[in-house]
């Protein structure tokens, strides 16, 4: 029901669009007709553009997304541990995550690339920052939301004070983090597009940025799509480890 | 009721000052389970407890009463080692209590049980340092105890609120405490689960001669459950009675209840 639903929504969107295309009021410069995109689809999958396939610059881009994300995630927890139980921590980087988290990404781009040139590394660098502060904010949270009685059940059950972080506040505050995570990689993305504006081929964002220097919109939006797509999937992974994770999610203990 | 363990044959309630300054020797001889000589606590300005002078002798089911804000959860808390007291000693064993440990064990009102661990994780979560073979024994042993034998692989979601309080119990009683603290932990049950879990209770106590210190703020269950019973009131929360509840008193009150109960039931029949 819910998936004829939504294929109702799809098939009614590209109608629309389709029935736009077809009115002519915009240039296909502007509105590009579907027919068109799918026909950048096969081409750009089977001759590719820029020099990658379609596959290979969204590889690229996941590259980039899953390794900035697994830094980010990590070190995100990481800080929102040492944030949540250490006070000092918690007056000293505090502020630094939250104007860190409020800056646009584009932003400190620059200052990225200046640092660590035009490969790899500032790319990786910056879904890295945009992916911390989320998990980082979301841990220190969830930290110091723990409810007392877990950690003194822990102490009295005889564990050491060292590993009162790994035993229970870390797995306590699970839920959060995995939140934090989903918003983490939801940043990442939305950020994916911004880390290929400088040499970003192959990458999706990369190859947006050439289809928009010719114009050819069918690829720019073929490339959105994609990325949108992409991020569909990966969000219902992150719901379906979400849901191994901590499946206790939600109720009351 | 005797005990089978041998602190109970010790005498009670002198504590050994010498050996009480060393804190990983033997416990001294004839030391109470829990003394608290002249303590107090004060919360923010605010006396929540004391002075209490108060010996809890091994092997004793000492119910604390009173209405809710009367210090009796403080009163848990400072044997737990959870909050030191303001002023005055707690000791467990003749030496005094600097933090939680495992030869106190605790039961909160609500289970908290580990909602990542299962019924048998939760169990062995207190004997980490325990020899492999010899953690399975004890969390098996336990399992059976508390008849969960069946639920040991179960989250704790997947429990009613009263396997989970048996299975919060069961993760307490594992390492062996010489102590069981619990804070009013039925007082979340319905009446029918909360009966059961008295009686079993009970035998829990007399099957381990674990010393037991229950906090409640129902006075039917601290009079047929304790071997003594301590009334509170406050705050600040000061002992207001300290009576023993001997075997037949209890069974006399009992009958009293009964007879009363079938006496009503014969007039309105």
């Amino acid at each position: 029901m819910n998936l004829a639903l939504r294929l109702g929504a799809v098939v009614f969107l590209l109608a629309v669009w389709q029935a736009v295309a077809w009115l002519k009021i915009w240039p296909p410069v502007f509105v590009p007709e579907p027919v068109a995109v799918f026909d950048q689809l096969l081409r750009t999958s089977t001759e590719g553009y820029s020099g990658y396939t379609l596959a290979g610059h969204l590889l690229a881009s996941l590259r980039r997304i899953v390794l900035g994300c697994l830094y980010g995630v990590g070190g995100g927890i990481v800080l929102g541990l040492l944030i949540g139980v250490v006070p000092v921590l918690r007056t000293l980087l505090g502020p630094l995550v939250t104007f860190v988290r409020t800056l646009p990404p584009l932003a400190y781009l620059s200052l990225l690339v200046i640092w660590f040139g035009i490969g790899e590394e500032p790319k990786v660098w910056l879904l890295l920052l945009a992916a911390l502060p989320p998990v980082a904010v979301a841990t220190a949270d969830a930290v110091r939301g723990v409810h007392d009685d877990y950690l003194n059940a822990a102490r009295s059950l005889g564990a050491r004070p060292w590993e009162i972080p790994y035993r229970v506040v870390l797995p306590s505050a699970l839920p959060e983090i995995v939140t934090g995570v989903r918003v983490a990689v939801g940043v990442a993305y939305t950020t994916v597009v911004a880390a290929e504006t400088v040499n970003g081929v192959p990458g999706i964002g990369g190859m947006v940025r050439d289809a928009q220097r010719y114009n050819q919109t069918d690829v720019v939006v073929l490339g959105i799509i994609v990325i949108g797509l992409s991020g569909l999937l990966i969000d219902y992974l992150l719901q379906t480890l979400d849901r191994r994770l901590v499946p206790w999610r939600g109720r009351h203990i | 009721m005797p005990s089978p363990d041998p602190r109970a044959h010790t005498t009670l309630g002198s504590a050994a000052p010498v050996e009480a300054a060393e804190p990983f020797g033997a416990p001294p001889v004839g030391a109470a389970a829990i003394e608290l000589r002249a303590v107090t606590r004060v919360y923010r300005d605010r006396p929540a407890l004391g002075p209490i002078d108060l010996t809890i002798p091994a092997g004793e089911f000492l119910t604390v009463v009173g209405p809710s804000g009367c210090g009796k959860s403080t009163l848990l808390s400072l044997v737990a080692g959870f909050a030191p007291p303001t002023a005055g000693s707690v000791l467990a064993e003749g030496s005094p209590v600097t933090g939680p440990g495992p030869s106190r064990g605790v039961v909160f009102q609500q289970p908290r049980l580990f909602p990542w661990l299962s019924v048998s994780g939760n169990i062995a979560f207190g004997l980490k340092r325990w020899p492999k073979t010899s953690r399975a024994e004890r969390v098996a042993e336990l399992l059976a105890m508390t008849g969960l034998e069946n639920a040991a692989r179960l989250k704790p979601y997947e429990l009613s609120g009263g396997m989970r309080q048996r299975a919060a119990i069961a993760r307490a009683l594992a390492p062996r405490p010489k102590v069981l603290l619990m804070d009013e932990p039925f007082g979340a049950l319905d009446a029918f689960t909360r009966e059961r879990m008295q009686e079993e209770i009970r035998d829990l106590w007399r099957s381990t001669g674990v010393t037991v210190l229950f906090i409640t703020h129902d006075v039917t269950e601290a009079t047929t459950l304790g071997t003594r019973v301590l009334a509170l009131a406050g705050p600040p929360g000061r002992i207001t009675l300290d009576a023993p509840v001997s075997g037949d008193l209890r069974e006399k009150v009992e009958a009293a209840i009964r007879t009363a109960a079938s006496a009503r039931a014969d007039t309105t029949a």
